[in-house]
């Protein structure tokens, strides 16, 4: 990667990757163009001492992860309330991209990975990345513990305490919505 | 009995159900194709600093060295010869900077030849 029309391809080809993991690290869609930028011009500067042992993707979500951190405390010291992902999401553009599905079958599942994506933000920043780079991204154990630095063992143990979390936390959401609904 | 085994089967089956959905929505990609500008990827191109040309100009401070090399061992060649002392130590000293002189004028000579 020594010329920089070669660095403007690298960002075309994981510029979606790149905003769609800080989204959901963040949890908002909000400074979401600068946070990408941040990690490309990172990116770019750590090139001249990467060694090519791992992928550049890797290292792009390393950056990633390493960027949506200095987020979260940017937030902590401004306490700036976080801007749930449901008030930005339009469930109508998902339902009219599928307008042949039951709608009220959507509706619901809308509900639900909105919940899902509220709950992964409660989530400590470990888990929840853990848990965006396994099912969203769909990385390796190998894959993440090369991104964060940390031994596979303990991946696996974020993984599963990240999903328990997750669970239980949604559990009581289900039970509470349907206690409203009775009453 | 035959009631707490159903009841065990069903909770099991709706625990699973349960965890199938979770994996369904987190494995879900957020279509964020909207958010990212067309030129997204020229815009962070276009940042990135430009590289600096690299200059490199031409020294001669080992030629200069070695012409001066040569005049002082030839000065001090003449010197000792005029003087015409016969002690092994100067003789020693007189071969010494003759062998030294002859090797400056080798390395020069050498150097004009490749330089053409």
């Amino acid at each position: 990667m020594s010329e920089d029309l070669s660095f403007e391809q690298v960002v075309r080809e994981n510029q979606a990757m790149v905003f769609r993991t800080l989204y959901r690290l963040t949890g908002t869609r909000e400074h979401l163009e600068d946070l990408a930028q941040e990690v490309f011009l990172r990116l770019y500067k750590a090139l001249p001492n990467f060694r090519g042992e791992s992928l550049v993707t890797t290292y792009i979500y390393r950056i990633a992860v390493n960027v949506a951190q200095n987020e979260w405390k940017r937030r902590k010291r401004s306490d700036r309330p976080l801007i749930s992902i449901s008030e930005e999401t339009s469930m109508w553009e998902d339902r009219l991209e599928h307008p042949d599905r039951n709608a009220e079958q959507m509706m619901e599942q809308d509900e639900f990975r909105l919940c899902v994506e509220e709950q992964l933000q409660e989530l400590s920043g470990v888990e929840r990345t853990v848990l965006i780079l396994y099912h969203q991204e769909e990385r390796s154990y190998e894959q993440i513990a090369l991104a964060l630095s940390m031994p596979i063992g303990t991946i696996r143990t974020h993984l599963h305490r990240g999903r328990k979390k997750l669970r239980e936390r949604l559990q009581v959401t289900e039970r509470r919505v349907q206690c409203e609904m009775k009453s | 009995m035959r009631d707490e085994e159903l009841n065990r089967i069903l909770a099991e089956d709706a625990e699973r159900a349960f965890d199938d959905r979770i994996v369904t929505a987190l494995e879900r990609k957020p279509d964020l194709s909207s958010a990212i500008p067309d030129d997204f990827a020229a815009r962070v191109a276009a940042q990135v600093p430009a590289k600096r040309p690299v200059t490199v100009r031409a020294t001669s401070y080992g030629r200069t060295a070695m012409w001066v090399g040569l005049a002082v061992s030839m000065v001090v060649l003449i010197g000792i010869t005029v003087r015409g002392s016969a002690s092994p130590a100067v003789v020693v000293v007189e071969w010494t900077l003759c062998l030294q002189f002859l090797a400056f004028a080798v390395w020069l000579g050498v150097r004009r030849l490749r330089e053409g």
